[in-house]
């Protein structure tokens, strides 16, 4: 096969089995690779209703068609499971090398089922699975445990991909790294971690091939250097950490767990701060024409050292969510939580949310271990982190993310929790963002900013961002099945202002690289078939109608300052959104799939 | 002859690695970072928050006035590896697929870590600036950085005097890293 190698590896701990299996072409065909690949492997290879943190759910890892060649623009993988956090689909997407060597080493996917005896690392070397023991790497922060494997292995250029204490403590928004970067959301380091997995090494010496090479290489030399253009400036320059100013004039910074829109500090703590002050090095991931890491260090004071490789979701959760205005307390913040190996926005929201608690009286000093625990106190909230990783005292209830520590506390807590589906909310205020909003209400993993930009309408003045009204079902639902494609060829959504004329540009880049025939408009049918796909998962896990919901604060307390002063979404919008919604997927009313509609698509994996 | 190579300029290199998929596809017409004759060397990553160092640079073959890869291949290899002066390029008996059964000497040798092992050729293989292959502009990995860190160039295009012993001693330092570093081959 060109592009695929048409092979999925599996992995049982439990028994030490491996097996190969090959998929048939019309697999790949229909859900092209990484997100829509994995969606499927967890559909055919996991039972409903199961434990997500029991042996009976699998990892299934995925890389896509592109990856590996120069028309990858960031070799990613796919990481899907049942999370944890969630109780529906959890997929997470990564930027590393690991996923072009898990592909040179025969295999497009890579399913992990059971659970491990003892600590345990998988070692991939070509065609042959290593079972090693880990009990000398369990404890060990992500960094640490990749260099010592790459040590153990005499090998500093193997891929490995691994969890820190957080994903061996199950927090349950723990998450996988590699290379510095995270499959972070959703808690999938915490299934890892259930199945006593620390990480996993792969090492592949094959070489990929493509369809046409020739037409392949001009087509990407285009790509390339509108990668260098306008349309990528703004993660070049100053990285996504430019949005802090953007999003605060706009009004839709959120700030002290969402109880303002704009925050104070701004300045302080924007990407022109930060570029000046911290960024020591601009790096690219495997195969990137952009390069976007901004990596920042802190150079004097209390925090000293710190450094992370900085994004705006984390900055703004540790930063304005927290109220936290001192940059360098965000990188130290950041760093913890890439030490630990836990998902920074939701860490962060969740002890935003335990900050509104204790200043509201809802959390006791005593049940805060003693910890100040007010908005902007980066001390505490640092202390704070280091308990959460451990899941001592307060860290314990915390580690089980904002919806169950909510629901645990209660006390009228459970208003103050941002989460969709218990998935924490990325940074931006969709109070005064309304097609995100629905993007957000209905996205199969949970509030998420990545699986759809539903955002940009509303951002770009395409349509009035204050008012709900029907066609933003539509716009939601175009802007879902973007991403699932970018998300399963797999290409970095940083280059998606880069391609002229997005389905038929990538269907070309597609076909050159399998030599599968495939039109504009069949990429665009696919990228629908694997939204249908992923939320056929979440039905078959018990959604219904109510998981699509927005925060309590969202439809309640109307944002109180700047430019969208008096915003929120009320009970009457989101209904005629969802409803909207429902209707462009060709949904029924309460939001289920007809039959008809996965008999159209070709969808069979539910029977 | 003035002789042009591969020059990288680190403050622009992202550590990518497009080039080294560019080279492979044009010469090997796969894609396979080890069979590429121009490497990234990550200087400087050492575990911890930001996995790539504070400088990444891509190296092929420096063509050296006096290349001691081929004086060690002359003294204990196979007497394979000759200097087209002419051309002002190192190449390998296209011939010759007997390498995996040498020392090695011309790898341990190369101060750059310049030369590769292809295993499926049996033979060592190093950057010839692509003077086989017809082509149109630069070589391939230059055409295709996209962030403009790779140039074709004479050495005293890049570096003037006292500074050229500096760059030299970086590209020494990137390379003893890159041949410590080294994977399978």
């Amino acid at each position: 096969m060109f592009g695929y190698q048409g092979k999925i590896l599996h992995v049982h701990l439990d028994t030490g089995e491996t097996r190969v299996e090959a998929l048939p072409e019309e697999i790949y065909r229909k859900y092209i690779g990484g997100v829509g690949l994995a969606t499927y492997l967890i559909h055919i290879n996991t039972k409903p209703k199961i434990d997500p943190l029991g042996p009976e759910n699998v990892l299934a890892f995925a890389s896509g068609p592109l990856v590996g060649t120069f028309a990858s623009m960031g070799d990613k993988y796919v990481v899907v499971a049942k999370s944890p956090l969630t109780g529906f689909i959890g997929d997470s997407i990564s930027s590393s090398s690991w996923s072009r060597e898990l592909k040179r080493a025969g295999h497009d996917g890579l399913v992990i089922h059971g659970r491990a005896e003892n600590p345990t690392y998988l070692f991939i070397d070509d065609g042959n699975v290593y079972f090693k023991e880990a009990g000398n790497i369990w404890g060990e922060d992500v960094w640490t445990a990749e260099e010592k494997i790459r040590g153990e292995l005499e090998d500093k250029n193997v891929g490995v991909i691994s969890i820190g204490p957080a994903g061996e403590k199950l927090v349950l928004f723990a998450n996988i790294m590699s290379d510095g970067r995270h499959a972070g959301r959703s808690g999938l380091g915490a299934v890892m971690g259930s199945k006593n997995l620390k990480a996993i090494a792969v090492r592949g010496t094959g070489s990929i091939r493509v369809a046409n090479l020739r037409e392949l290489s001009k087509l990407c030399l285009g790509i390339y250097e509108k990668a260098q253009g306008p349309n990528t400036e703004k993660y070049r320059v100053e990285g996504t950490p430019t949005n802090v100013l953007s999003l605060n004039a706009h009004g839709c910074l959120p700030t002290r767990n969402w109880q303002q829109s704009t925050f104070e500090s701004a300045e302080e703590i924007s990407g022109a701060h930060f570029l000046k002050n911290h960024t020591v090095s601009v790096t690219a991931c495997s195969s990137c024409p952009v390069a976007c890491a901004h990596n920042c260090v802190v150079k004097g004071g209390p925090y000293a050292g710190a450094a992370v490789s900085l994004d705006y979701e984390g900055l703004y959760a540790m930063g304005p969510d927290c109220g936290v205005g001192d940059s360098s307390a965000i990188i130290k913040a950041l760093e913890l939580c890439d030490f630990y190996g836990m998902d920074s926005i939701s860490a962060g929201v969740t002890c935003a949310w335990a900050m509104e608690c204790y200043e509201k009286g809802l959390l006791t000093k005593e049940e805060t271990d003693g910890l100040e625990l007010t908005f902007g106190n980066h001390e505490a909230l640092i202390q704070l982190i280091h308990k959460i990783a451990a899941r001592e005292g307060i860290g314990d209830m915390l580690a089980s993310g904002v919806k169950r520590a909510s629901e645990r506390l209660g006390r009228g807590s459970e208003h103050l929790a941002i989460h969709i589906k218990g998935l924490e909310l990325p940074g931006y205020d969709i109070r005064s963002l309304k097609t995100a909003a629905l993007g957000w209400a209905v996205a199969a993993r949970g509030g998420c900013h990545n699986r759809s930009g539903a955002y940009e309408p509303d951002l770009k003045g395409k349509v009035d961002r204050f008012k709900a009204e029907k066609g933003r079902g539509r716009l939601v639902m175009e802007s879902e099945g973007r991403a699932a494609v970018l998300d399963s060829l797999t290409m970095c959504k940083f280059l998606r202002a880069c391609l002229t004329d997005f389905y038929p540009e990538l269907a070309k880049l597609y076909e050159l690289v399998t030599g599968f025939g495939m039109s504009g408009d069949d990429l665009r049918r696919a990228g629908e078939r694997i939204i249908n796909l992923k939320k056929l998962y979440n039905i078959r896990e018990g959604w219904t109608q109510k998981d699509d919901h927005l925060p309590p604060r969202v439809m309640e307390d109307p944002v109180p300052d700047g430019v969208a002063k008096g915003s929120l979404v009320t009970r009457q919008e989101l209904d005629l959104l969802l409803d909207d919604y429902y209707e462009a997927q060709g949904w029924t009313r309460d939001g289920t799939i007809p039959k008809e509609k996965l008999n159209e698509l070709g969808i069979s994996v539910g029977e | 002859m003035q002789r042009r190579f591969i020059v990288c300029d680190p403050a622009k290199c992202k550590g990518c690695g497009i080039c080294e998929l560019a080279c492979s596809a044009a010469k090997e017409g796969v894609f396979n970072p080890l069979l590429s004759r121009i490497h990234v060397v990550d200087l400087g990553s050492n575990g911890g928050p930001i996995s790539k160092g504070v400088s990444t640079v891509a190296i092929a073959c420096m063509l050296c006035d006096d290349p001691i890869c081929v004086k060690v291949c002359e003294k204990y290899g196979p007497k394979i590896i000759s200097s087209d002066e002419e051309k002002g390029i190192v190449s390998a008996d296209a011939s010759y697929t007997g390498c995996d059964k040498c020392g090695g000497w011309c790898m341990k040798a190369c101060e750059f870590g310049s030369l590769t092992l292809n295993l499926k050729k049996g033979r060592v293989v190093v950057c010839d600036n692509c003077s086989e292959e017809i082509l149109v502009g630069e070589p391939p990995c230059v055409q295709f950085c996209p962030h403009d860190a790779l140039s074709f160039s004479a050495i005293e295009e890049v570096v003037e005097g006292s500074e050229s012993e500096t760059a030299r001693k970086i590209l020494q330092e990137f390379s003893r890293v890159r041949r410590e570093s080294k994977g399978v081959l």
